[in-house]
């Protein structure tokens, strides 16, 4: 078996631990082995010392098969109270989006499952969920402008009301409308989420944003975090040789208008090709005192060498909350060849029990 | 010829998305974007799937089915496909498409899922030509055929 799981376990055994301990390793592929649903796609999240926490995230395409909904219904983790509602949250998605027709088919190319805390006690255990609202999304190319603002609008609030259910809020739907009304005419949104494992679930939304608009663009919407130092983390890190003409955004609807704003600005697999060894960005984050020598060895080891069976890579966020220190996650990214036709030929993990069948093979056994 | 025999004669019919000059191609286009009950067909009957309801030799079959032996899996022990698997299947398709000619028959498309043809358009695009009478193929469609089966030289994964 090759997986997420036991490349994590490997790396950190090579990396002497520098950011994942073996306790941590073993920890995560307990956690991967024991969800109801799989994927082609995962993602290790890591956030350095002194907020160690390693996360699980892995996507879902919309070729996910229908046992993934009852395979969640009868999972053998997340029982306490709060973290039923978030699995079924999971499940009533997975069965509203999945079935042919559906008013969310067209809204939702993938959807994201992260886990926090892979230390999590098992009855915790609890996803929190994200969709896609870009079809064909992926680390190619840029992501065009959506024909309609309105139609995008819509189609975010459908996706969040989708997922939040009982924990919709009027709140966040309006802060989706103006903070979707007011993006600049080629930014777009990419992801919807809500934090259903956590407590509130707060809801968010992963953007881009063309860099010389995106300060005008957070003025608008009245984001009330540290321009100073967002600007600081655009000259610094940030910087358009490493990230481009655009900038990809995560904004917590729950607290972009206080004094706790967050702002995350992530380092995605769209801008690797100026960097694809991430070995500048690295070099800029020792020097910045966001991961030591150490850990930059380490993550640089990630990649390991070409394996046409699946790839690896890392992605980064810096998140900038109020006036605190800058906070950087890694996400060490693994696939296994995921085009949609390789899914296809992914076999279900319990095949349903097979009806009598006439067939011309049978025939020809016959004579 | 026995009763049964001459009964599942009678039966006999091909997959819905099935075009006599494009066999592979209608098998993987039924696979990849047919309704759930035609993709499921395949998990519960693989060998009827590809030798009856769309009329695949020998050597498609042992194609189409290598991936349920792959060595690779998930933890849940779902078999995945290797990218050598694919390829090989990528390749037969190809060959398969570089000797047929295009239907010039008009039938009434197949109902596709929209979102799973939207996923494998050149694919999709080259059945529209080969099978249903569409204008014309997408315009160098081996390579990125190849590249749309296997994900080879891109990187359509699923991205945070």
């Amino acid at each position: 078996m090759r997986h997420l799981s036991e490349r994590l376990s490997s790396w950190a055994a090579r990396s002497g631990a520098a950011l994942v301990s073996r306790a941590e390793a073993q920890a995560f592929s307990r956690l991967a082995e024991a969800l109801p649903v799989q994927s082609s796609t995962y993602y290790a999240e890591l956030r350095f010392a002194p907020l160690r926490q390693l996360d699980l995230l892995l996507a879902l395409g919309s070729d996910t098969k229908s046992d993934a909904i009852a395979a969640i219904a009868n999972r053998r983790l997340g029982w306490e109270p709060s973290a039923a509602a978030a699995w079924e949250r999971a499940r009533d998605l997975l069965d509203r989006w999945l079935r042919r027709g559906s008013a969310l088919r067209p809204l939702i190319s993938r959807a994201w499952l992260e886990f926090d805390d892979v230390n999590t006690p098992w009855a915790a255990v609890a996803p929190s969920i994200s969709a896609c609202l870009v079809p064909g999304y992926s680390g190619e190319g840029r992501v065009e402008p959506v024909a309609s603002r309105e139609q995008e609008i819509h189609a975010a609030r459908e996706v969040y009301r989708a997922i939040a259910g009982e924990w919709e809020s009027r709140a966040a739907l309006d802060a989706i409308e103006d903070t979707v009304r007011s993006l600049p005419p080629t930014g777009r949104v990419i992801h919807v989420s809500v934090m259903t494992a956590r407590t509130p679930p707060t809801a968010k939304l992963y953007l881009v944003v063309p860099r010389a608009a995106l300060v005008p663009y957070l003025e608008t919407i009245a984001w009330s975090g540290s321009y100073s130092l967002l600007e600081r983390l655009l000259v610094q890190l940030a910087t358009e040789p490493l990230c481009g003409a655009d900038l990809y955004v995560d904004l917590n609807l729950s607290t972009f208008r206080e004094s706790n704003a967050t702002l995350g600005i992530a380092f995605s697999r769209q801008q690797m090709s100026a960097d694809p060894e991430r070995a500048q960005l690295l070099r800029s984050l020792v020097e910045r005192g966001q991961c030591s020598e150490r850990e930059r060895a380490a993550l640089s080891a990630w990649r390991g060498p070409e394996d046409p069976d699946e790839r690896r890579w890392l992605d980064f966020k810096t998140v900038q909350t109020g006036e605190q220190p800058l906070q950087t996650k890694v996400y060490l990214g693994l696939a296994h060849p995921s085009s949609a036709f390789a899914s296809a030929f992914t076999m279900p993990s319990r095949k349903p029990p097979a009806p009598a069948a006439t067939t011309l093979s049978s025939r020809s056994n016959d004579s | 010829m026995s009763q049964k025999v001459a009964s599942a004669a009678e039966n006999v019919s091909t997959g819905p998305y099935y075009a006599a000059n494009v066999p592979l191609l209608s098998a993987a286009v039924a696979l990849c974007c047919g309704p759930q009950d035609e993709r499921e067909f395949f998990w519960t009957h693989s060998e009827e799937f590809c030798r009856d309801r769309y009329l695949l030799d020998d050597r498609a079959t042992e194609l189409m089915l290598a991936p349920q032996d792959s060595p690779l899996s998930h933890p849940d022990g779902r078999k995945i496909p290797t990218a050598e698997q694919l390829r090989a299947v990528a390749l037969a398709l190809i060959a398969e498409l570089t000797a047929a000619k295009p239907l010039t028959l008009k039938p009434a498309p197949p109902p596709l899922d929209p979102q799973l043809a939207k996923e494998l358009p050149i694919m999709v695009g080259l059945y529209g030509y080969f099978a249903l009478g569409d204008s014309a193929p997408p315009s160098k469609w081996e390579d990125a055929l190849l590249r749309e089966l296997t994900g080879s030289q891109s990187a359509k994964d699923e991205v945070w």
